[in-house]
């Protein structure tokens, strides 16, 4: 079941509708604000993020990770302010792939996981086309990639939590996406899942952009270079060591958290999400 | 036996409903999939109902002529699909409770415009239960024509439609034209109920758009397979209900529909997913 880092990336057969600007980070914002029907769910986010960074989203809920997320995928427009990806404007990409959460398809749809990681190929009219070989390939190679080649066949019912979310990820690869929206790919899965899942992410072929909503503090600590602590606006963004402290905590998640001092440093007690973790920062 | 089964065909009428039957059980059976795949069987139900107003306007303006109403039955198919999408998505409703607004409004006025003119009655229950036997050979020509049109754009769109029903972010970031294709199913869907007037009739037309899918849902793996045997189904449906309703004495609508449901009651016995069904 471990991934094939080895195998060489396909990109091909992918028409882009946007040039990417030449050293633009992958990811910019200035004052964005998102409301749904005047309240707002971000306020004044402004922050960048270099090509091939891997970042965790961290906050309680309705924080506005998925709305993040969903602003940048082109799905939202923001209420104000600027987003840029690779330099452009989001709408208009088709390198962004947004990974959604285990509730939010319906997985009794009669789908094999090698019909559903094709979809990553039919973007734009290509969806007219029949499939060609170097489609078939790229999603065989995916499908390799994450290690699901052998159950190509099965249908997407009969997978586990962490098939699942390596489907997603196979269908990203598939559609040669340079940047990746997983919105909380680890909710549900037990820890050896979320460990594989991770590794995955990590030896993502091609070095692409990912950008994680989460909300396991542990796993942002250990597993991400930086974290995004989020509570409608951008508490702190940095490494886990900067913006895993008590005054960051304390703000985004106010008294859904306790904080303890220990000599190794701060435990944080939460309580903001099903099932109640503790995770360790500082 | 064989003579029996030839005898149907003797009457040009009979050929006639039998050709609309099909064509009606195989769109159905393609447009039907989507229909249970997205949750939509309350959106097709009230787009039936809907094209009432419409019969009737169709009725008092072309004095009686099959033809026109059924173009009429069409503009207002269309009129209620994009209403309750529209209504849908700029209102804080749900989406059923969209649908049912729409779908009252003009069920109420199709009944009160009936309600003026006694020469109404008879004529529009045809519409209301269907008449199959009835299709004239223009009426055919339209039913064939609009069936192929919905077909084929059907089987032109189908990943597109799947995409959509499936992950539509997934859609947004592949730069699909969305709102496009969402708008397009609902015509597809229209067009389909007026396809369906004729034969099933307003009543019964969400049979034919959930009956046949949901047997190929059942025994199918894959989309492909479910499409291929829900049209397999649907026109199986309406070629035993026709004889059925010959030989038996009975309405073609409910006949076929009939036939229809215990081809879906069959499948679940020995569908292979029988136990997970039952066990929840």
């Amino acid at each position: 079941m471990d991934p094939a880092p080895h195998l060489p990336v396909i990109r091909s057969g992918m028409r882009r509708r946007l040039r990417h600007q030449p050293g633009a980070p992958a990811l910019e914002m200035e004052g964005l604000s998102v409301c749904y029907a005047g309240v707002p769910a971000l306020d004044s986010i402004t922050f960048s993020l270099a090509r091939s960074a891997r970042l965790g989203v961290l906050g309680p809920n309705g924080a506005g990770k998925s709305t993040l997320l969903r602003v940048v995928a082109g799905v939202l427009q923001p209420t104000s302010g600027e987003i840029r990806v690779y330099g452009a404007r989001p709408r208009g990409h088709t390198c962004i792939a947004y990974l959604p959460q285990k509730t939010g398809v319906d997985w009794t749809f009669p789908l094999t996981v090698v019909d559903a990681v094709s979809m990553g190929r039919w973007g734009g009219w290509n969806m007219l086309r029949r499939s060609t070989s170097k489609d078939k390939v790229a999603v065989r190679q995916a499908l390799a990639q994450v290690g699901l080649l052998e159950l190509a066949q099965r249908r997407i019912t009969d997978l586990s939590g962490g098939q699942q979310q390596r489907m997603f990820v196979a269908r990203a690869l598939a559609q040669e996406a340079e940047l990746l929206l997983m919105d909380e790919p680890l909710a549900g899965l037990d820890v050896n899942a979320q460990r594989d899942l991770l590794d995955l992410v990590e030896a993502l072929p091609g070095d692409p952009t990912v950008v994680v909503a989460l909300h396991e503090l542990a796993v942002a600590r250990d597993r991400f270079p930086q974290v995004l602590l989020l509570n409608r606006r951008a508490v702190a963004l940095g490494a886990p060591a900067e913006v895993f402290v008590p005054t960051h905590l304390r703000e985004a998640y106010g008294d859904a958290v306790e904080l303890i001092d220990t000599h190794r440093g701060t435990l944080v007690v939460t309580d903001h999400c099903c099932p109640p973790q503790e995770g360790k920062a500082g | 036996m064989t003579a029996l089964l030839a005898e149907l065909f003797a009457f040009p009428f009979m050929i006639r409903a039998l050709i609309a039957s099909v064509v009606t059980g195989a769109v159905c059976a393609l447009v039907g999939t989507y229909v249970i795949l997205r949750g939509m069987a309350f959106f097709g139900d009230a787009l039936a109902h809907s094209v009432l107003p419409g019969v009737a306007l169709g009725y008092l303006v072309g004095r009686g002529s099959r033809t026109v109403v059924l173009w009429w039955a069409l503009g207002s198919a269309v009129v209620a699909a994009l209403s309750m999408g529209a209504l849908a998505r700029r209102t804080r409703f749900k989406e059923d409770t969209a649908i049912g607004i729409v779908f009252v409004i003009m069920f109420a006025a199709g009944i009160a415009l009936i309600s003026t003119h006694r020469g109404y009655a008879v004529d529009l229950t045809h519409f209301l239960f269907g008449n199959v036997l009835g299709v004239s050979p223009e009426q055919l020509r339209i039913v064939v024509v609009l069936g192929f049109c919905v077909a084929a754009l059907v089987l032109i769109l189908h990943r597109g439609f799947l995409i959509i029903s499936f992950d539509p972010v997934l859609a947004h970031t592949l730069r699909m034209p969305v709102r496009l294709l969402s708008n397009l199913l609902l015509l597809l869907l229209a067009v389909t109920v007026v396809v369906c007037l004729q034969s099933v009739g307003i009543a019964l037309t969400l049979a034919m758009l959930v009956l046949p899918p949901s047997t190929g849902f059942l025994l199918a793996q894959r989309l492909p397979s479910m499409m291929a045997l829900s049209v397999f189904f649907g026109v199986l449906a309406s070629v035993l209900g026709l004889y059925v309703s010959y030989y038996a004495g009975i309405a073609a609508g409910p006949s076929i529909v009939l036939v229809g449901a215990a081809l879906f009651l069959g499948a679940l016995l020995i569908s292979p997913r029988r136990r997970l069904l039952l066990a929840r």
